[in-house]
């Protein structure tokens, strides 16, 4: 039987309990934060390897707009990962607000659309 | 306990003699022109009115247990919902103050979000349906008072768009100037009257 290897990403676990706003200067726990530390070096690594990735959203007290924005949407608006490569490799969890899956996917579909002007 | 009941089992005793006493007078005495009644009683007539009068004292109970278990359900469901509408107030307190703490946002949305997914899974689990239409006004409203209290503009946005900025957040605390609080206002209102609709509708099911 083949594993295959996957990256996960735990919000709650990896980064923090009560995600705060979009940049470093509005707060602690910021999206930009986020993307900085976490998403973005495990991301590329998986896009780099062709291997799956998981981000987990559930546990923590909850999101406001920003982070999730900031946080998604800044991977291809500031790091230019292909948007294409991220949603055929990239799951999301989210049993607790379900419409976070939805929400993440528009923030990704709207910078690549940004992207493309 | 066993005195109460016992108390109980006397006056139904008491009860039923009494009707029978009632019922045998009336036949005895009473004299209805056109009607004879008769001195002798066909025994399948009285299992029939034996058996009628306990499959209608059954039906009754089961239907009155049935009745009772709903109103109990609905009862949960609606206090439930009542408590969605308390979480919504103390935020629209917060954010009517013109600043609030971004995790306190942040975690009563969420509040209210579960919560509200949780009333409508026990809604799709009980005995009764409530329209997708209310469901989906009630997603929407949620969704449109989140953007509304949590998305800070990002840099990229046109500068000229930033002159007067309806939110702000500095040290985690949010900022909300007076047209993003008026707006607040009004969409908090308008969550609140459709938690009221929802409830009533789960009322009237």
């Amino acid at each position: 039987m083949v594993i295959m290897e996957q990256i996960k990403i735990n919000i709650l676990k990896d980064f923090s309990p009560n995600p705060g706003p979009r940049y470093i200067k509005e707060g602690k726990f910021s999206g930009e934060l986020f993307r900085q530390q976490i998403l973005y070096p495990k991301v590329a690594e998986a896009i780099e390897k062709g291997i799956p990735f998981e981000v987990n959203l559930d546990g923590t007290a909850g999101y406001g707009t920003s982070f999730l924005e900031e946080s998604f949407g800044g991977l291809i608006r500031l790091h230019h990962l292909p948007y294409e490569r991220i949603k055929a490799l990239m799951s999301l969890i989210s049993t607790e607000e379900e419409y976070l899956i939805d929400d993440v996917n528009e923030y990704l579909k709207d910078a690549y659309e940004e992207s493309k002007r | 306990m066993p005195m109460k009941s016992l108390k109980d089992n006397l006056i139904k005793v008491v009860s039923w003699a009494f009707l029978l006493a009632v019922g045998y007078l009336l036949a005895r005495y009473i004299q209805i022109p056109h009607f004879e009644v008769s001195k002798t009683i066909d025994i399948s007539n009285v299992l029939s009115l034996i058996i009628t009068g306990w499959i209608a004292l059954a039906i009754t109970t089961v239907f009155e247990k049935q009745n009772s278990d709903r109103r109990v359900e609905k009862d949960l469901i609606i206090s439930r919902v009542g408590a969605i509408h308390s979480i919504a107030d103390s935020l629209q307190i917060g954010s009517q103050s013109g600043s609030i703490h971004l995790a306190e946002a942040n975690s009563s949305l969420k509040r209210i979000t579960t919560a509200l997914q949780a009333a409508f899974k026990i809604i799709d689990k009980s005995h009764f349906t409530i329209s997708e239409d209310i469901k989906s006004r009630l997603n929407n409203s949620l969704a449109d008072i989140r953007t509304s209290l949590t998305n800070t503009p990002g840099v990229t946005q046109d500068p000229t768009s930033l002159q007067d900025i309806p939110i702000a957040i500095r040290d985690g605390i949010v900022t909300y100037n007076k047209d993003r609080i008026s707006q607040l206002e009004v969409k908090f209102e308008a969550l609140k009257d459709l938690l009221l609709e929802l409830q009533i509708e789960i009322n009237s099911k």
